[in-house]
């Protein structure tokens, strides 16, 4: 991995944990209660482009254990 | 009494509220229709898939809840022997169909919870069956979720020209992952995850492709939720890491706004690029430059790089009922790829991906 991507990655991961995580009270979760802060608002939606890129690219994973293969990659 | 408040606030529908990880989510029933056409340089249509899908999901007893996934893929067009061009057994066409169906039940307990998974897959030359055990534990104010999974897969692999080819690949995987959240407006989720395959991987349509009988692959996933209040929109952040032992190595990173507008609109745009380092067993020459005896001219394992810009639009009707319509473009080139693409003679790819769906809570 060059140098730049490493950095790029550790800043990203780095932002984020800087902001310090609170203690959020049940009350307090109104925001994060949203449908729209879902982290897959629309499955559907999200299986069948998952499904496009890993038959067209060479990368897959993250989102699950595993799941059922198919003869497009 | 959250939930009942989440569900009254107007916007996108949801089936995976970011609290709902430690109960039962709510009900939903959804259909859609996924389209898929791709094409090459020069306006060479390749292959179109046409995909009805139907989900749904259902909490039973209190604590349990059972979600369900079904699709039939329609694949039509030519399949490329080698990377640009449209030749040999499979220049006249395919046609295919592939369905795909896959349940799982999970029960939730005071501080964690169990899912047990089935899939099943199958298309004139390949059939999958797959497994998989899942177990979600959460800290006391329910901040912090812990996921342990594991699952198991076994593929059976025939060619629809040589009746006489049959082979089988085996698939065993699992995932690690944490879902923090960071404040009242932000949380991340971040997993590993890791899958061993053992069998065939090789293009049984492609005379000379022979890659190796195994492969281990590493992701590492990460997702950023952020509302912001002042423009009632909801920032997603998702970045990807994955390398394997083939020798590729991709970055994914893709963003989207979920604005509201009014009381029953949103809309989302998103963009999407992924940046990819070609198998080490690559080679758009033939005889092949590689060592070991592995080879394979497949575009999808090459060096490339894509951006895809999409749009979503969301309609919330009375009653819980919602209408969804997107639309992404792909852009594939070598000379997108993050880096050199080595003067790459692959040509570009282009795909349009179009859905329309509707869906109702209950």
């Amino acid at each position: 991995m060059k140098p730049p991507l490493r950095l790029l990655q550790i800043l990203f991961i780095a932002a984020l944990t800087l902001q310090s995580c609170a203690a959020v009270k049940p009350w307090e979760k109104e925001y994060l209660a949203k449908s729209s802060m879902a982290l897959e608002p629309d499955s559907l939606e999200a299986r069948f482009k998952r499904h496009v890129f890993e038959s067209k690219e060479g990368s897959s994973g993250g989102y699950s254990a595993g799941g059922g293969g198919c003869g497009c990659n | 009494m959250l939930m009942a408040a989440a569900s009254a606030i107007p916007g996108i529908g949801s089936d995976d509220p970011a609290c709902a990880q430690n109960s039962p989510a709510p009900g939903m029933l959804k259909f859609s229709y996924g389209v898929y056409e791709d094409y090459q340089s020069g306006g060479k249509d390749r292959m179109q898939i046409k995909a009805p899908q139907i989900w749904f999901r259902s909490p039973f007893g209190g604590r349990s809840e059972f979600e369900g996934y079904y699709v039939v893929d329609s694949m039509s067009g030519a399949s490329p022997l080698y990377h640009n061009t449209l030749s040999g057994a499979s220049g006249i066409g395919v046609e295919d169909d592939r369905i795909a169906a896959d349940g799982k039940l999970t029960h939730y307990f005071e501080d964690f919870s169990l899912g047990l998974g089935l899939t099943t897959s199958s298309e004139d030359d390949y059939n999958s069956r797959g497994a998989s055990i899942e177990a979600r534990f959460w800290s006391a104010d329910k901040n912090t979720t812990y996921t342990i999974s594991a699952s198991a897969g076994d593929d059976d692999i025939t060619s629809s020209i040589d009746g006489s080819f049959q082979d089988s690949r085996d698939v065993l995987g699992i995932l690690a992952g944490v879902t923090q959240t960071i404040n009242r407006r932000s949380l991340l989720q971040s997993n590993i995850t890791y899958t061993n395959s053992d069998g065939y991987f090789s293009d049984p349509y492609k005379p000379l492709d022979n890659r190796p009988r195994s492969r281990d692959q590493f992701s590492w996933l990460n997702r950023y939720r952020l509302f912001v209040p002042s423009i009632k929109s909801s920032l997603h952040a998702d970045y990807r890491l994955y390398l394997d032992s083939w020798g590729v190595l991709s970055h994914m990173l893709e963003v989207a706004l979920y604005k509201t507008l009014g009381e029953t609109w949103a809309v989302r745009p998103s963009l999407r690029y992924y940046t990819q380092r070609r198998a080490d067993f690559f080679s758009s020459t033939f005889p092949p430059r590689t060592e070991g005896g592995f080879y394979s001219a497949d575009q999808r394992i090459s060096d490339f790089g894509s951006i895809t810009p999409g749009i979503k639009i969301v309609k919330e009707f009375a009653d819980g009922w919602l209408c969804d319509v997107s639309f992404d473009f792909v852009i594939q080139d070598p000379d997108l790829k993050l880096g050199s693409a080595r003067n790459s003679p692959i040509d570009s790819f282009y795909a349009r991906i179009f859905s329309a769906g509707i869906a109702k809570k209950f």
